[in-house]
């Protein structure tokens, strides 16, 4: 009975997100399948396949022997960023329910209650798998509703379960060895990406296929579903996750509550320059996040521009892939300045959930209590506002780095870029922000506990109907409501300015909306 | 007529149609400092925060020194501490306490240095580094290095260790030695009998009566402890109570002693000891179930 209550509150805390996950796996495997429909199938994918057999392709997108499916062509499209995308969600659930919990003393409570530590670790341990399980079920249920073969999708919806268990199995080993929260996330993704880089350098350089082996984005790649099928890869999908938990479960019970061998310094040199005003404390609040954003973004934009010669020039030696890219509705891509327009319409999906993320955290802070003593003496609207300014600040540094390193990439490649076409470039992707922040601020104030989950899975979804509306000609409603339907691909297109000043004025409304909210409401926990 | 430091009018609240506060009319002065003294969930975090303006009232109004609750003048006069203080964890102590005087626009460094000394924290750690009880040193230093002409406290000292009640119970008397209006809403009615002048009581939203501390002691039963044969006192107006003790008895009156002290001057009675109500038992009383019923 303690048991099943255990696992009852452990499910609580991963059920939204599982299920948010799992239907837009549903929704997008579902979606990517009729988008290779709508590419003219297995003979328009034959054109193409050439040019995604490029090594610089293959690094950034995964290795591909065939798109004779659908099935195959979803599971190249996913294989790459996908799976590093869920296996870093895995583990962000597992240092939320693991360390998390000891870091705001829910812990303590279960640790002392007669079930004991290790029953309530192996509670959340059964939720995350059920939510590693849940999105491989999705996954394979996206690709059944899609007409794909059943044994081939079962064994790569497996494929996916494991990679999100391997994600869950790293944030929970992560959680046992550091502290707080952030920094066993930090651990945990840094872990991934390491994973992640040598999956790219195995896909990227002949030669190097047996490190393949080594990552478990390779062993996914080397399932081979709807290609060759191995299913001995999945032993190590399964069965290294299942190590991480038994390391992470006998870790935690020889460890105190609470402590961890690696825990950050708890003490620090006072930087008092920017606590002496709302808007230097918001700045504050939002330069580590967005220094490890601009990180990551410098990275992507770097790589993407460096293989921007490379891609182009493939594209343009082939007219039946020119031709499927007009189809697609991303035939700009075929030039240099075209291609960096299309990289930072893409990109603008991430500065996007950055502003959301950044703006939400007004309610993440009055929901924990933390607003209380500082709105008892600052102004509401203040500092809102201020959080609204702060982010589109920080969205606007992270454009300028990603401008930097794209351009740099480029020239490194060997392409002429001019500065002028990437500033249009990035002032076009940042466009989305101040309304992606007024729309984190609304949600944030009416809804924090869920703002960033309902949120992001909007703004995505949105993004999505946006991409795959043009080559599934879905009616014209049904993306009207997405901004990025009025994004232009800009070079070699001009800004469109009424579109612009509309997104602009909507991002505006909302924002306002939000501070006449927070402004009449209850400031309570 | 001065304005009183901090007011309540009518003031309620609702929360989706549930009274937490009903009609609340209480009034603090410069210099005082008033005890707010009532159950768990009686409604005294609640009235605080409508003082504070981070709950809008459902009715009445309430004015810091004149000025509309949550308005930016009346910020500018208050401080406050919570009773579980919830800060930003990756922010040091001095962090924080800069952040806190900063928002509040007015610190005292020299005060606050004396209070970071006084109260023995370590400014150096960082919020997520310390016990409930140093947390809530960090707020107190904050709030009172601001020197706010009203402080509004809502159970400041839950985690803190009796050396460190103490040196709040200082520095709340000196405050109001300064003229700093006190509303010190507290479970420690220890503290609030040492540290305040009037008392007011809340209970289920409804303000029951606001006291001077005497004033109340004067409404609780008195208890003497008598020794010598001196019979049966049950009878005697304004006993309440006898217990027999091994060497005498003791009693319990309610109201004016004149009656038994008559009696007892014709009984032999060897030794006459009274104690008056502590606090704690002037609430219990209120707040017993007999006395709710």
């Amino acid at each position: 009975m303690r048991r099943a209550r255990l696992a009852a509150m452990a499910w609580r805390q991963v059920r939204t997100s599982a299920v948010v996950v799992a239907l837009v796996l549903v929704g997008g495997v579902r979606a990517t399948v009729a988008t290779y429909a709508a590419s003219g199938g297995a003979r328009g994918m034959a054109a193409v396949l050439p040019l995604l057999r490029n090594p610089a392709v293959e690094a950034l997108d995964g290795r591909v022997t065939t798109l004779a499916t659908a099935g195959a062509y979803v599971q190249w499209k996913m294989g790459a960023w996908m799976a590093l995308a869920l296996a870093a969600w895995g583990a962000l659930l597992a240092t939320r329910v693991t360390r998390g919990a000891e870091d705001v003393g829910t812990w303590d409570l279960i640790a002392v209650a007669p079930p004991g530590r290790r029953r309530a670790f192996d509670a959340s341990v059964t939720a995350l798998a059920i939510a590693a399980l849940l999105a491989g079920v999705a996954t394979t249920l996206g690709l059944v509703l899609g007409a794909q073969s059943l044994a081939d999708s079962v064994l790569y919806g497996a494929g996916i379960a494991g990679v999100v268990a391997l994600g869950v199995g790293a944030g929970l080993v992560a959680a046992q060895l550091s502290a707080p929260r952030r920094s066993a996330s930090q651990v945990a993704m840094v872990a991934l990406t390491a994973a992640f880089l040598a999956r790219v350098v195995a896909d990227g350089t002949r030669g190097a296929d047996w490190l393949r082996a080594l990552t478990p984005f390779g062993w996914l790649e080397n399932l081979g579903a709807f290609q060759h099928r191995e299913p001995a890869w999945l032993s190590l999908l399964v069965g290294v996750p299942l190590v991480l938990t038994v390391v992470a479960r006998a870790l935690q019970s020889r460890r105190d509550v609470g402590i961890a061998p690696f825990a950050r310094a708890d003490t620090s040199r006072a930087h008092l320059a920017t606590l002496h005003s709302v808007g230097g404390f918001a700045v504050r609040q939002r330069r580590p996040v967005a220094l490890t954003w601009a990180g990551g973004l410098a990275v992507l934009a770097v790589v993407m521009g460096y293989l921007t010669h490379s891609l182009v020039a493939f594209a343009h030696a082939d007219a039946a892939y020119v031709a499927l890219l007009s189809r697609w509705g991303i035939g700009a891509m075929v030039s240099v300045p075209g291609f960096v327009g299309e990289l930072a319409v893409s990109v603008s999906l991430a500065l996007a959930l950055f502003a959301l993320a950044m703006t939400a955290l007004v309610g993440t802070d009055r929901l924990a209590g933390r607003l209380d003593v500082a709105l008892s003496a600052a102004s509401r609207a203040r500092w809102i506002l201020a959080a609204f300014a702060s982010t589109l600040a920080a969205a606007v540094v992270l454009g300028v780095v990603i401008g930097v390193f794209v351009w740099v990439g480029v020239r490194m490649g060997g392409a002429p870029l001019s500065v002028g076409s990437v500033a249009a470039a990035v002032g076009n992707a940042l466009v989305v922000v101040p309304l992606a922040a007024g729309f984190g601020a609304l949600v944030s104030v009416l809804a924090a506990r869920v703002a960033v989950v309902v949120g992001a899975t909007l703004l995505t979804l949105s993004y999505l109907v946006a991409v795959f509306a043009p080559p599934l000609h879905w009616p014209g409603w049904v993306s009207a409501a997405s901004p990025w339907r009025y994004l232009r691909i800009v070079p070699p297109a001009g800004v469109d300015v009424t579109s612009t000043l509309v997104l602009l004025a909507v991002g505006v409304a909302l924002e306002t909306a939000a501070v006449v909210i927070f402004v009449r409401r209850d400031v309570v926990a | 007529m001065t304005t009183p430091a901090l007011q309540a009018h009518g003031l309620g609240k609702s929360f989706h149609g549930v009274d937490a506060v009903v009609s609340l009319d209480l009034a603090v002065d410069a210099g005082e400092v008033v005890g707010f003294l009532g159950p768990n969930g009686a409604g005294k975090s609640t009235t605080l925060r409508m003082l504070l303006g981070l709950l809008r009232p459902t009715t009445g109004s309430a004015t810091v020194r004149g000025h509309r609750a949550g308005s930016p003048e009346a910020r500018a006069d208050v401080a406050y501490v919570a009773g579980d203080v919830a800060l930003w964890p990756q922010l040091t102590g001095a962090e924080t306490i800069e952040l806190l005087t900063s928002l509040h626009g007015s610190c005292d460094p020299r005060y606050r240095d004396e209070l970071i000394a006084r109260f023995d924290l370590d400014p150096s750690r960082r919020v997520r580094a310390y016990s409930r009880g140093n947390r809530q040193k960090v707020a107190l230093i904050a709030a009172l290095s601001t020197r706010a002409p009203v402080l509004l406290l809502d159970e400041p000292t839950s985690g803190l260790d009796p050396l460190m009640e103490l040196v709040f119970r200082e520095c709340v008397l000196e405050a109001g030695s300064r003229g700093q209006a006190v509303l010190l809403s507290s479970h420690l009615l220890a503290e609030v009998e040492h540290l305040c002048q009037r008392v007011a009581m809340i209970r289920e939203g409804h303000l029951v009566r606001v006291a001077d501390v005497e004033e109340l002691r004067a409404l609780a039963d008195v208890e003497y402890e008598i020794t010598g044969d001196v019979g049966d006192l049950a009878g005697v107006a304004g006993v309440s109570e006898v217990t027999p003790l091994v060497d005498g008895v003791r009693v319990r009156v309610h109201g004016s002693p004149g009656p038994l002290l008559a009696v007892l001057a014709t009984r032999p009675v060897s030794a006459l000891r009274t104690r008056e109500a502590s606090l704690e038992e002037i609430f219990l009383s209120f707040y017993s179930p007999a006395s709710t019923s």
